[in-house]
């Protein structure tokens, strides 16, 4: 399979949980499959059609922390407000307060981002907005952009990626959470949300017998995917014991 | 699935949803979320209307659902009734009333605000929302759900405490453990403060071991995550702490048989101590009884707070896998010699380090090795050095490599092979692995048990050095 590979770094990355508005803005570990829609849309100019796009990714950060930042909590106001200006009493339309805010955000983020569409290369080439991984200021620089053939395997590691919630049973490490999939531009951005298993530490993914492994590392760190599962890995990555890192493409819509 | 079969609830993946659910669900001693019915949902509206609007509950609404009816002193009967008719309304809204779906059901919704919702913006804020429509919307059931989660929730150290599993029956387990505290603080009539608990990890280790069952946590394999929360004016806040899957198959597998468990039920009982304020100048007088909410356990803090860096591992071996050492002997000389600390330290390395087999049975055999060597030597000296002088890597490297060399002059086999010291301590030749200190600690955890076992700990602890500083250590 003949995909489109990205690599983004960037300072800073910061994506909110978006239901926390106040008082805090944490962040989850890993970009939600609707940023990284954004993403593609934003370096497109345009949004693309999320039934043409499958998606894969390594998420990595060297630390998390947190800072405050002002937020303008913005209000609109009455026909009969008005404000003070040289003594004259002017309408007043709108009022924002600033609200120190205290935001996560993860530090000397990577991503490399694999896309089904290979047509899109020269939109990362020239980007028509600027990237940026999560708020505006998380501004993000392009790296090397190429074309990779993800070879179909019996045998790869997984890491530092996002897989179906429902892999975990077989995975049996990670955290689930429960992210935004979609935004939908065409239904006042209502958003879809789906369960995610995020997944950090190394797991090798196998299919069938794997005894010699098996024994050198133990059950915890290889796993059996179930029957009907394809495994694709990136031969281009580090290999630890002949297996290269596997890339889980996922659909949006 | 029709509208007729489909169920009020199911698991949405959103934490205030999914425990409130679980407490309608719980309080209807249902088996999951999914059998709640009408009559259900018209039950824990009774019982919110009962108790939220008064004492001890009313006061700690304040910091979940501010100026809502609930909490606010200054609304009127009337207007109070108006807003409760229609934010416990139990009847979903007609699909007609607005275009709006709700965003952890898909239900027909309509707009909702701070008060009602915790931690969304409040009326008017055009902020964060698409269109700059502020607040979020809501379907009637989802924002019952979302009222009635404080009864499946801690209230501790001023703010509402949640556990959420992507299991649906751990949820339900716990909360409903959390309910049955709440239900009896609640029948019985008070006009005080509603009791303020402690130490957020402490409560939500114990909550998670009395709601997890048998093999479970290996079988399903759930993961948890806490929030800490305040929704309070201009000290609005939250702490996400996430346990992943594979701490809650350590915890589960620590407590299912010895020797395991032994080593497990000892590291509990430390963690007490270790968890009890520094005293001024004297000991502290240890209570008669630890208890969750007032005291602290530092095992289960520092197994929620695991962010599995080097640094948080390192410290969490140390304070609560080597109790071997000197130091922890001296803490409780009077108390009963601890169990073996490896086979715990074992199913830690191999679940929550996801270490590789073959370098934890390496340090195993070492370190069985290695007091083999010091009890036959009687060598205390290369004991020391390892214990003690050997926060820098060469230095490790130089005791090791005198030690055997010391074992081939005397026609002995050396102590550690190549092969065996690459794979504990190294990348490649000459490159130190990150973990490397790791590695040493996790050898002298299992020299210490094999030096109990032989006596040589006991007869030689008067002489032996303090633990090194953490501070001194360095990666070379």
């Amino acid at each position: 399979m003949r995909v489109l590979r990205v690599e983004f770094e960037a300072a800073t990355a910061s994506f909110r949980y978006p239901h926390f508005m106040v008082g805090r803005h944490p962040t989850f570990p890993m970009p939600p499959p609707a940023t990284l829609y954004g993403l593609v849309c934003a370096a497109v100019g345009d949004y693309v059609p999320p039934e043409t796009l499958r998606l894969g990714f390594r998420f990595t950060y060297e630390a998390e922390a947190c800072d405050l930042e002002h937020l303008h909590i913005i209000t609109p106001k009455g026909a009969r407000a008005k404000f003070d200006c040289r003594g004259q009493k002017l309408p007043l339309t709108t009022e924002g307060t600033v609200t120190p805010t205290t935001r996560d955000f993860l530090f000397n983020a990577r991503l490399t981002l694999y896309i089904n569409r290979l047509d899109l290369a020269d939109a990362f080439r020239r980007p028509y907005y600027a990237m940026s991984l999560g708020r505006s200021q998380d501004l993000a620089t392009i790296g090397r952009i190429d074309e990779v053939e993800l070879h179909a395997t019996d045998c790869a590691y997984v890491e530092h990626t996002l897989l179906p919630a429902e892999e975990r049973l077989w995975l049996g490490s990670g955290i689930v959470l429960t992210l935004p999939r979609f935004v939908d531009p065409r239904q006042a951005r209502e958003p879809r949300f789906d369960h995610y298993l995020m997944l950090r530490e190394r797991i090798y993914a196998h299919q069938g017998l794997m005894d010699e492994l098996r024994n050198q590392l133990g059950d915890q760190l290889v796993r059996t995917i179930p029957a009907g599962r394809e495994l694709w890995a990136d031969p281009d990555t580090q290999a630890f014991h002949g297996a290269h890192r596997a890339v889980w493409l996922q659909e949006l819509v | 699935m029709s509208t007729e079969t489909r169920p009020i609830y199911t698991h949405t993946g959103h934490p205030l949803v999914d425990v409130g659910a679980s407490v309608i669900a719980a309080f209807n001693r249902r088996r999951n979320v999914e059998e709640v019915t009408e009559q259900d949902l018209v039950e824990i509206v009774q019982y919110i209307t009962q108790h939220y609007f008064r004492e001890p509950l009313r006061g700690f609404l304040t910091t979940v659902f501010p100026n809502s009816a609930y909490a606010n002193p200054t609304m009127g009967e009337e207007r109070k009734r108006d807003i409760v008719a229609d934010v416990l309304s139990t009847s979903p809204l007609p699909a007609a009333e607005g275009p709006e779906r709700c965003p952890f059901c898909g239900q027909a919704a309509k707009r909702r605000f701070r008060q009602h919702v915790p931690l969304v913006t409040g009326e008017g804020a055009v902020n964060f929302t698409p269109g700059g429509q502020a607040g979020l919307p809501v379907c009637a059931r989802c924002l019952v759900a979302i009222q009635a989660c404080v009864l499946g929730t801690l209230k501790c150290q001023g703010r509402l405490l949640l556990a959420h599993s992507d299991d649906p029956e751990l949820t339900l387990r716990i909360v409903a453990g959390f309910l049955a505290k709440n239900q009896r603080i609640l029948s019985i009539p008070s006009s005080g403060k509603y009791p303020e608990s402690k130490y957020p990890g402490t409560i939500l280790m114990e909550a998670l071991m009395n709601a997890q069952t048998g093999q479970e946590a290996i079988r399903s394999r759930p993961s948890l995550t806490a929030y800490h929360l305040t929704n309070y004016g201009t000290s609005a806040n939250v702490d996400v702490y996430h346990l992943p899957s594979e701490v809650l198959a350590f915890v589960s597998a620590a407590q299912a048989s010895s020797p395991v468990r032994d080593g497990w039920q000892y590291a509990v009982r430390q963690g007490w101590r270790l968890g009890l304020p520094p005293a001024k100048g004297k000991p502290a007088d240890e209570p008669t009884e630890y208890k969750v909410g007032e005291h602290r356990n530092q095992l289960y803090e520092d197994l929620f707070g695991l962010t599995k860096d080097l640094a948080s591992l390192g410290r969490f071996i140390r304070r609560h896998l080597s109790w071997r050492i000197p130091d922890a002997l001296a803490r409780a000389p009077d108390g009963p010699p601890g169990p073996d600390a490896w086979p715990l330290t074992e199913v830690f390395l191999r679940m929550v380090l996801l270490m590789e087999k073959a370098r934890v049975e390496v340090l195993r055999t070492l370190g069985e090795r290695f007091a083999g060597y010091v009890v036959e030597q009687n060598d205390k000296r290369f004991f020391d050095r390892l214990w003690r002088e050997s926060g820098r890597y060469h230095l490790l490297r130089s005791h090791l490599l005198r030690a055997s060399h010391a074992q081939v002059k005397r026609g002995e086999a050396p102590l550690i092979s190549f092969d065996e010291f690459l794979l504990a301590f190294e990348d490649g030749e000459e490159v130190a692995r990150a973990d490397w200190s790791l590695a040493r600690d996790l050898l002298l955890i299992r020299m210490m048990d094999e030096l109990h076992a032989r006596g040589w700990l006991q007869e030689h602890a008067a002489e032996l050095a303090d633990a090194p500083d953490e501070a001194t250590e360095s990666e070379d």
